[in-house]
């Protein structure tokens, strides 16, 4: 009995919001189409269970406030930007030339600055200091936000995808098939992948701005979701041959992964019920087997989100990818670098950056597995209904 | 003497050879297997573990995979009398409107045979819109619950909406049971039924089929082991050792009248539970490996009647109405061969 009752659990705080904001929504929608709620009650139980599941992991919390927060950067940091991203600030206070962080400069009436660039007059605090150009640190990491998530969400949309396709196809065809796709495979798995992605955004730019000049809605899409100004449009080129040469090396891990658990999957009789009832071969992969192995697929792509970030970040840094002025993690701290340790900033702050986005995906990644587990739900569930 | 005298054929099978290809062998699982399956009646398939008697069936929409293959025989499907459809040659997109529609399959164990991540009437609704018998996934929905009230499912407006893990065995099977009904086929291959639920479930789940078959005008082949079921179900037996039918008649025939040794043996091995017997009879020797099996009459290794002329296959022998056996002793007082 006294043991029941220290195993008896309270909510914690965070539950308590996970309840309100739940409740609060279902009936909202409840009221926009009526009867919901009750159709979907096990389902928003379900939910609410593996929210206290992650409330109930410090790691993931934490990972999940540092992706929340890198995403919320991204997407709302250019407008916030105190300046923008290739502001040049020597040209109106020589102060700002390697300025440390923390130092003020002072824009004057009738500047450059004021009059073509249109900043408002008066004393700036530059938070995080400036480079040799006098660019903003703090604005460009903001815009280098922007530039990450983009790069990581145009690589995880599609590379993964090809992967799991080919993986779901070479697993459940076998034969010939699977000898010819997992052969091709090897091959990209056996030469280092950041090699043959330095190697094809060496290649593709001029490949790429011929098509972004031939197709010119392309490329203002981009720009807008890179957040660059219209005379960047050069730089895109290099920024998009990035993202299809992560594309032409991020989808053999996928494959190989997909494969090996498309060969147990398909073993399972209600895989062989499905074709005995004349379900077609592409609605048996999408229905029936990849469901049924998205798990440790949706760990392994939150864990590879960092890795996209990073491997963007190293191939700036290497001089491919994005150019100066376009703000990017990786290759501010390669500009920088030429300064350190004199202006350290430079080097450390992106640096900073790019190690919290890449540690909050890895940490979702690593608690993902608990908290996808249905039988963590269960046990949360018998804690807290014991108190109910 | 005719055989299947009267018998409007539904399936036949002809000369069937399966092998699969391992990596210790070419495992000849089904070797030279006829038979004909009458509109209508109930045809089971009798024999013990690895006789191939889920290959069988599984061969009759061409379910069967690498490494196994159909090396030759003829697969004869007749949806209506005098049109026939050779399953070995259609092509893939042409087996899949016959598989489910024509032809649907009860598996042995329920709890496999559901998708864990969908609710019964999902498959159910999966089930006719692969063979757009119905519009949307909505309605099909609604028609499931149809085919639960006819699967006995109880409480099938709520049941409709279950996963299943939330249902009981016998529970899930009946979920089976109506997927299988839902599209209306003209044949049900129940493949062990009722191996994974208990004695009480079996009696109902082989009620439910047996006034499913009566109502809807079905053919029924149902692939066992167990004698009672066998003897309780079924029109005509098929008694299946290592790949080949060894003996096939009228359920009566077969159980007041065993002719090939190994069915005796089969029949002598069934517990009376009325007698308490002291050991247990059991076949000596064991099933033949069927990468290397054995010369001529597969069964001789173990045949106590065992004579020279064993080493060489042997024929059909009819040895009475619907009634053939394929074993030497036959030979003399046979009324014929069937070719």
């Amino acid at each position: 009995m006294s043991s029941e009752e220290r195993e008896v659990y309270e909510k914690k705080i965070l539950d308590k919001i996970v309840d309100i904001i739940l409740d609060n929504l279902a009936s909202a929608i409840d009221r926009v189409r009526p009867g919901w709620k009750t159709r979907n009650e096990a389902r928003i139980e379900e939910f609410k269970l593996t929210l206290y599941a992650l409330n109930r992991s410090p790691p993931g919390l934490l990972g999940l406030s540092l992706v929340v927060f890198f995403i919320l950067i991204a997407l709302i940091g250019p407008y916030i930007a105190p300046f923008s991203y290739d502001m040049p600030l020597v040209l109106c206070d020589q102060r700002a030339y390697l300025a440390p962080p923390g130092s003020t400069i002072t824009i004057r009436d009738g500047s450059l600055c004021s009059d073509v660039y249109g900043i408002k007059p008066g004393n700036y605090t530059l938070i995080l200091g400036a480079d040799d150009f006098g660019r903003d640190l703090f604005s460009r990491i903001l815009y280098g936000a922007r530039t990450s998530l983009v790069v990581a969400v145009m690589v995880m949309v599609l590379g993964p995808l090809i992967g799991i396709t080919l993986g779901l196809i070479s697993g459940y065809r076998g034969g010939v098939i699977d000898e010819v796709i997992m052969r091709l495979t090897d091959v990209f798995i056996a030469f280092p992948g950041l090699i043959l992605a330095i190697a094809f955004s060496a290649v593709l730019p001029d490949r790429v701005s011929g098509l972004l000049t031939s197709f010119p809605p392309l490329a203002s899409i981009s720009l807008a979701l890179f957040s660059l100004k219209p005379e960047h449009v050069g730089s895109l080129a290099n920024l998009l041959s990035v993202v299809i040469a992560l594309w032409i090396v991020w989808w053999p891990g996928y494959a190989r992964v997909v494969r090996g658990m498309v060969l147990s999957t398909r073993e399972n009789v209600y895989v062989e019920a499905a074709r005995a009832i004349g379900v077609p071969t592409y609605a048996i992969l999408f229905r029936h087997i990849l469901p049924n192995i998205l798990g440790p697929i949706l760990v392994f792509l939150t864990l590879d989100f960092g890795g996209v970030i990073l491997v963007e970040a190293g191939l700036s840094f290497l001089g491919l990818g994005a150019v100066p002025p376009i703000a990017d993690w990786g290759r501010i701290v390669y500009d920088g670098a030429e300064y350190f340790p004199r202006a350290w900033w430079l080097v450390f702050f992106p640096g900073l950056a790019t190690l919290l986005a890449v540690l909050g995906f890895n940490l979702i990644g690593d608690s993902l597995r608990d908290i996808l587990d249905p039988k963590t739900r269960r046990k949360i569930e018998f804690k807290v209904k014991g108190r109910r | 003497m005719p055989v299947n005298e009267g018998c409007d054929p539904i399936i036949e099978v002809r000369d069937l050879y399966i092998n699969f290809y391992t990596y210790a062998g070419v495992v000849k699982a089904i070797d030279g297997v006829s038979f004909t399956v009458c509109r209508g009646e109930t045809y089971c398939l009798v024999g013990e573990t690895g006789c191939g008697k889920t290959v069988t069936s599984k061969a009759l929409t061409k379910l069967i995979q690498a490494p196994g293959r159909i090396e030759k025989g003829k697969i004869i499907y007749y949806p209506e009398p005098g049109n026939p459809v050779d399953i070995i040659s259609v092509s893939e997109d042409e087996i899949r409107k016959i598989r489910g529609k024509e032809i649907a399959y009860i598996f042995q164990d329920p709890s496999a045979a559901l998708d864990p991540l969908y609710t019964i009437g999902h498959h159910i609704a999966e089930t006719m819109t692969a063979h757009r018998l119905v519009k949307s996934m909505k309605e099909g929905f609604r028609e499931a619950i149809k085919y639960l009230k006819r699967a006995l499912m109880p409480e099938p407006e709520e049941k409709v909406k279950s996963y299943p893990h939330e249902l009981s065995g016998g529970m899930k099977q009946r979920g089976v049971i109506a997927t299988s009904l839902s599209t209306k086929p003209k044949v049900i291959v129940a493949d062990e039924p009722t191996t994974a639920v208990d004695v009480t479930i079996q009696a109902q789940i082989m009620k439910l089929l047996r006034d499913l078959k009566s109502e809807e005008g079905l053919t029924l082949i149902l692939i066992t082991h167990n004698m009672g079921l066998v003897a309780e179900m079924c029109d005509r037996v098929a008694i299946m050792y290592a790949g080949r039918i060894i003996e096939e008649g009228l359920v009566f025939d077969i159980f007041k009248n065993p002719r090939h040794p190994y069915t005796r043996a089969l029949l002598n091995a069934v517990i009376n539970p009325l007698f308490k017997v002291s050991k247990l009879e059991s076949i000596p020797g064991t099933v033949p490996d069927l990468i290397r099996p054995p010369r001529g009459c597969r069964f001789h290794p173990r045949c106590p009647f065992f004579s020279e002329v064993c080493y060489n296959r042997p024929p059909n022998f009819i040895i009475g109405r619907n009634h053939k056996v394929a074993c030497w002793l036959y030979r003399d007082n046979a009324l014929g061969v069937e070719d």
